[in-house]
């Protein structure tokens, strides 16, 4: 017995020396397990499987071509992303704080957020002048809706203590809307942002396989075309580190702005 | 302080007449009487202290006196006027919350200060903010928000912020019950100080559970028993002037006050129990 309770003390022991290395530690075993089954295991096509090195050394032999698509992308990205985020978080608030025009715009809210926007995608092509134009549209209906979910929610439940202060301060509608309900409501519009972020990457990409010359999406299905898997799956993992680091440069932002939420 | 002057807002206290008047009132929170038949009337430059139990409604009444809700019966007149929603003419302290979280303290002044003095400039403003901060001993935390300061700061900001409102009548719920008896002491203090200064000096209802802190500050305590809350005795407070707390507290008038009030307590509780009713406290007894 005392033996068992020397060797759990053992255990906590070693498991406090990774503590708060566990992410990196993950990412390893995945690397170690990348290198081990693409070298070893005997597969019919190990062209489709292609080593550590051997997609390293295709990232880096695209990567011109990747920052280049990068751009593109983010041409149609981030208009498409800011326009939602503004559009969303404006008619959020209104819709939110202002009963009848909830009452009006909620039902078609309801029909029309659930549908996945990545249906349009094909009309939107055929409708728009160019494909740039049509795939900022796709991009902004799908970020649009969660953050004018998120905004409505958020101004429809501005706590009582803060209706509270307005009033007695004497605020006027949108003395209200501006200076209460906005920030009040902001902790629910960046949960918003963080989802319509995510929909926006997975819009951009999958309207690129449909029609792009260039980007991101684009740069993964050509080398699939042609069966140049080493340059395909760098394209995924680039793409996975392009979200990451937006994802990662809006949580700082949020970080900043929310300083106040405790 | 060189702007003292500027702190008055125009209000004189030497006027006497009725401030606030109560009449016939009663709220209904759901189905449940709150309040019953409450008449009640503060002169001008009065503090009010208006003293019960939990759940007597006292919170309830504060919210009516400032218009943030509305009575089911009777009326409630402000200078002759009756009280249809809040307004800037009534400044409310309530018990933790009177500061918006993403303001920092000068600009939740100047908020205020901006309602009652329209068209100054922002350097002016700010100026305006830091003196009130001042004068309620919070020098040089103008950039502070409120999650970075003390309960007790985030409460002299907020009766920074009433005084810098210009409000005449200011409603106060429960505004130290939060802090600690340090803390408390201390606002005490400050708060009968700015009273009895000229310039800052109006008509206060003050609400609180506490039987000690209501004679401390009142000039008159209004005691209200539970189920349905209703006024069961008014006291005029006899400590006139300078008050020392230590004095106060060893006087022998203050002591029978205190027992009195205390038998009243008694009193409606054993009648409510006569009548079958449940006593119910959100987990405090006076």
């Amino acid at each position: 017995m005392n033996e068992a309770q020397h060797n759990t003390a053992a255990h906590k022991k070693a498991f406090k020396a990774f503590k708060g290395f566990e992410g990196v530690l993950l990412f390893l075993a995945l690397a170690i397990c990348w290198q081990l089954t693409s070298t070893m295991l005997p597969l019919r096509n190990a062209a489709l499987y292609p080593t550590p090195a051997v997609t390293f050394k295709a990232l880096k032999d695209s990567l011109p071509e990747l920052l280049k698509g990068t751009w593109s992308s983010f041409l149609i990205l981030v208009p498409g992303y800011l326009l939602a985020v503004i559009l969303g978080a404006l008619w959020g608030i209104v819709v939110g704080s202002v009963k009848w025009i909830h009452r009006a715009f909620d039902p078609f809210a309801k029909v029309a957020a659930p549908i996945p926007p990545t249906v349009y995608i094909p009309y939107a092509i055929a409708l728009m002048p160019t494909f740039r134009v049509s795939a900022i549209l796709v991009v902004f209906i799908g970020a649009f809706w969660p953050v004018f979910v998120n905004a409505a929610a958020g101004a429809a439940s501005v706590p009582l203590r803060y209706r509270d202060n307005a009033g007695i301060l004497g605020f006027g509608r949108f003395e209200y809307m501006r200076r209460v309900v906005f920030p009040a409501s902001l902790p629910n519009i960046f949960s918003g942002m963080a989802v319509g972020l995510a929909l926006a990457f997975i819009l951009l990409t999958v309207a690129e396989l449909f029609g792009a010359n260039q980007g991101l999406g684009r740069f993964v299905q050509y080398y699939a075309d042609y069966a140049d898997y080493p340059r395909m799956v760098a394209g995924i993992l680039y793409t996975g580190m392009v979200t990451f680091v937006s994802m990662a440069l809006l949580d700082f932002i949020k970080r900043r702005v929310l300083f106040w939420v405790r | 302080m060189s702007g003292t002057n500027r702190l008055t807002n125009g209000y004189d206290k030497k006027d006497s007449g009725i401030a606030l008047s109560i009449e016939h009132v009663s709220f209904s929170y759901d189905t449940a009487l709150v309040l019953k038949d409450i008449d009640l009337t503060v002169a001008e430059g009065e503090f009010v202290a208006v003293l019960g139990p939990s759940g007597c409604g006292k919170t309830s009444l504060l919210r009516l006196l400032a218009g943030l809700e509305k009575p089911g019966n009777g009326k409630i007149l402000h200078q002759g006027n009756p009280v249809s929603g809040p307004d800037i003419l009534r400044g409310v302290v309530f018990q933790d919350y009177s500061l918006f979280p993403w303001l920092n303290l000068q600009d939740n002044l100047t908020i205020a200060i901006n309602k009652a003095r329209k068209g100054l400039g922002r350097a002016e403003r700010n100026k305006i903010a830091e003196e009130y901060l001042d004068l309620v001993g919070l020098q040089g935390m103008a950039s502070k928000h409120p999650y970075e300061v003390s309960g007790g700061m985030r409460q002299r900001a907020a009766i920074a912020r009433s005084l810098a409102l210009g409000s005449p009548v200011l409603l106060m719920d429960e505004p130290f019950g939060a802090l600690d008896p340090v803390n408390r002491v201390r606002l005490q203090d400050l708060l009968l100080q700015l009273c009895r200064s000229s310039s800052t000096g109006r008509t206060i209802v003050f609400v609180t559970h506490d039987v000690e802190e209501a004679l401390y500050l009142g000039d008159r305590v209004i005691v209200l028993g539970t189920t349905p809350g209703r006024v069961i005795a008014e006291i005029n407070v006899p400590f006139e002037g300078q008050r020392s707390r230590y004095d106060l507290f060893q006087s022998k008038e203050f002591r029978k006050l205190e027992e009195e009030i205390s038998a009243l307590y008694h009193e409606d509780i054993e009648r409510q129990l006569e009548a079958g009713s449940v006593v119910f406290g959100e987990g405090e007894l006076i």
